[in-house]
């Protein structure tokens, strides 16, 4: 009798130590899974988080077919600022001006690779600051422009964005997207070595 | 007899082959994307190789007229065309030679000039008289012209010595031929080329070099001559 009882005992045992097993198994394996499963879903919430919050550049608008042809007088341009089109053999040395520039010049800058900042002279000057740090960098043209309809353009070879403010998200896109992006008709070309006067005689 | 408890080790054995079949998995996978996504970069006898050793040299003979052009004129639009020239192709060749180096082939061909050019586009090209029959192994030779639109040496050094209008004229005139030669050659590495970098710049190239061949066109009516090529 002791011995069947010792050996039941035994089978009890074992039995507990099979349900210890598997219980140990369940939580180790809801361990695995569980955190798999909260990886996962860190990455789908990293992912969708970056994905809502990136600001876009979905603001510009894009000119296609602009004439290239060199030309040795004033040109008038579809768009203001002008977004390409017929130009002067001498680019606009790239920098910052607090006077207009030439179009018909720093249509060529465009076509060098160039971004060109304008804003309206009414500008206040915090603004004004922000558009000079944004235009401190190779590339980069900032002027004013008495006849833009908005306060501040960005624009490259056949796209121009428009804003209203200088700290828009979407400027510094925009430099980073076409300073010599691949949208520039003369990759390499340069953007000083060009001129600082109006070749153009005019009236 | 009391049966011994069967101490199942089951669970295991189905871990063991998932971890296999997800290893499987991961490896097919990437290999998978490899095929897919993964870039071979062209060799040293592909198109972009033979273009971008060819252009360079073809861009470097460009770049030594326009500075000696530079030096020689005083007008303002002779000074920028050849600014504007030198810049843009010494940047493209820096361009060009930093794929080679990039793709891990050597900057010197092994082959001769024009390989990678399909013959078709070969026998349109102009100035390709020169080539045939020029002594191989001569590159001193009085006429010799390494590649299509080229100047020979004894115009660059015609250029080299002449002087203001006579300079700007031989300049003008042998630019304008070296880029008819330089479309052709870049316009055969858009049609074969299937880099996208390649093509691209090559695109640039085609557009850049036709506008800058009407310039000088008109630069050379202004100054009463005419190109000695015509595209």
């Amino acid at each position: 009798m002791a011995r069947s009882q010792s050996s039941a005992d035994r089978a009890q045992r074992a039995a507990a130590m099979q349900r210890q097993a598997k219980a140990k198994e369940r939580r180790s394996s809801l361990i695995v899974w569980g955190s798999a499963a909260l990886v996962l879903l860190l990455i789908v919430g990293a992912i969708t988080y970056a994905v809502v919050t990136r600001p876009s550049l979905s603001g510009v608008a894009e000119y296609e077919d602009l004439g290239r042809d060199h030309v040795t007088e004033t040109v008038t341009y579809e768009q203001d600022p002008p977004v390409g089109g017929d130009h002067h053999q001498a680019w606009w040395n790239c920098g910052v001006y607090t006077e207009p520039v030439p179009a018909h010049h720093a249509v060529h800058s465009l076509e060098h690779g160039a971004v060109w900042l304008t804003y309206q002279p009414d500008i206040d000057q915090d603004s004004l600051d922000t558009l000079e740090g944004l235009a401190d960098r190779e590339f980069m043209l900032l002027s004013p422009n008495d006849t833009q309809t908005s306060p501040i353009i960005a624009t490259a070879w056949g796209h121009q964005l428009e804003v209203d403010t200088a700290d828009d998200a979407q400027l510094p896109l925009f430099i980073s997207e076409y300073v010599q992006g691949p949208q520039t008709p003369e990759p390499g070309a340069a953007c000083t070595g060009g001129t600082t006067t109006d070749l153009v005689a005019g009236p | 007899m009391s049966e011994p408890a069967p101490v199942t080790r089951r669970p295991k054995a189905p871990q063991k082959s998932t971890i296999a079949a997800v290893v499987v998995a991961m490896v097919l996978g990437v290999l998978g994307g490899w095929l897919i996504f993964g870039q071979t970069s062209p060799d040293t006898d592909s198109v972009e190789a033979g273009f971008a050793r060819d252009m360079s040299e073809h861009h470097a003979q460009a770049v030594d007229m326009s500075l000696i052009a530079l030096q020689a004129s005083d007008e303002r639009n002779i000074d920028v065309l050849a600014y504007d020239i030198a810049t843009t192709q010494s940047t493209q060749i820096g361009t060009m030679k930093g794929w080679l180096a990039q793709w891990d082939v050597p900057l010197a061909r092994s082959g001769s000039r024009m390989e990678w050019m399909p013959a078709d586009d070969m026998a349109d090209m102009t100035g390709m008289g020169e080539q045939d029959d020029m002594p191989a192994a001569s590159p001193g030779a009085p006429d010799y012209r390494s590649m299509p639109g080229m100047a020979t040496t004894a115009q660059m050094e015609q250029l080299r010595t002449a002087t203001s209008t006579e300079a700007e004229v031989l300049y003008l005139q042998l630019m304008i031929t070296h880029h008819i030669a330089g479309v052709d050659m870049a316009q055969a590495a858009v049609d074969s080329a299937t880099t996208a970098e390649v093509t691209q710049l090559a695109a640039t190239m085609v557009n850049g070099q036709r506008s800058e061949i009407d310039l000088m066109t008109e630069l050379l009516a202004e100054r009463g001559a005419v190109p000695q090529e015509s595209m």
